[in-house]
């Protein structure tokens, strides 16, 4: 490489160099260097994070109970219309013993 | 420009290894080392800046939760870290685009109402004008120049958050500046 390529090549570099400071400029904020609260938001969710993981079963019934129970009371209604569709379509010497299967399935729903 | 030393890659990794041990003071101290700058990238990288915080904070929690995956031996720490706001960033503006072309999100760019923010119109309108100008570059060249501009990165560093070559790096610089330069001066 000459001389000339290489003084080419410095004076290129040196100004990319300036060029990207004085980009890096146009973005900085003196704000930007505050991270306090970036900092708090992030620890107090690592808490949430190793709280989920250690009991999170529990702590998830106890915390939402509405959807645990909807989903409990949605499988006894299955289990209930079912019971109710097969007894009320059974005829005959076999009624009770559709009944009685009616009644089993619908407990089996609920549980 | 920002006044903070860079931090070392010997800091960094030793950080690394704390947090891996599950050490919560190392989290604080990775933010303070790293997030001015991931915050700064993500700021110029989204499509919405308000959403910088957000993203920054999932960066730092993602590290949290996944520190043992860091292995020193492939890169720097700053490449794993902005390799996740980056991937971060792309997830958010593919979601926010799609979350706005349904109409759930209006476009939003809220006004600068800061004390202040008067008296700095000329570099309110000096940045306004070259973040147009990088969101008109392709997607690398705008990755690598806001990596280097926003997040402060060199060049082997920037290699290795986007997963390829220093030379590669140098060349999406070398054309993303030219556009900048012809464009701003042409706008001046």
């Amino acid at each position: 490489m000459s001389d000339h390529d290489n003084t080419t090549t410095a004076t290129h570099a040196k100004t990319d160099a300036e060029f990207d400071r004085a980009l890096s400029a146009v973005f900085a904020h003196p704000e930007d260097e505050d991270v306090a609260e970036l900092s708090r938001a992030v620890l107090s969710q690592t808490v949430t994070v190793n709280r989920t993981r250690s009991d999170g079963h529990v702590a998830e019934v106890l915390s939402e109970p509405l959807p645990w129970a909807l989903g409990f009371g949605g499988l006894m209604a299955i289990g209930v219309a079912l019971g109710y569709v097969l007894s009320s379509t059974a005829l005959g010497d076999g009624f009770l013993t559709w009944f009685a299967f009616g009644d089993l399935l619908s407990v089996m729903g609920g549980f | 420009m920002t006044a903070h030393k860079p931090p070392t890659q010997a800091d960094a990794k030793a950080v690394m290894a704390a947090l891996a041990r599950g050490e919560r003071a190392a989290l604080a101290r990775l933010i303070a080392m790293y997030g001015p700058g991931i915050r700064r990238y993500a700021a110029q990288s989204l499509t919405v800046a308000s959403e910088a915080e957000d993203v920054a904070q999932e960066v730092f929690l993602r590290a949290w939760r996944h520190a043992e995956r860091y292995d020193p031996s492939k890169g720097a720490v700053s490449s794993w870290l902005y390799r996740i706001a980056v991937n971060l960033c792309i997830d958010h503006n593919r979601r926010g685009g799609f979350r706005r072309f349904v109409g759930i999100d209006s476009m939003p760019e809220p006004e600068d109402d800061t004390p202040g923010a008067e008296a700095d119109y000329g570099a309110r309108q000096r940045l306004a004008q070259t973040q147009a100008v990088i969101r008109t570059l392709p997607t690398r060249q705008k990755q690598a120049i806001l990596l280097k501009a926003a997040g402060e990165l060199s060049g082997a560093e920037i290699a290795m958050t986007l997963g390829t070559s220093e030379g590669a790096v140098e060349q999406l610089l070398v054309r993303a500046r030219a556009t900048l330069r012809a464009r701003l001066e042409l706008e001046e």
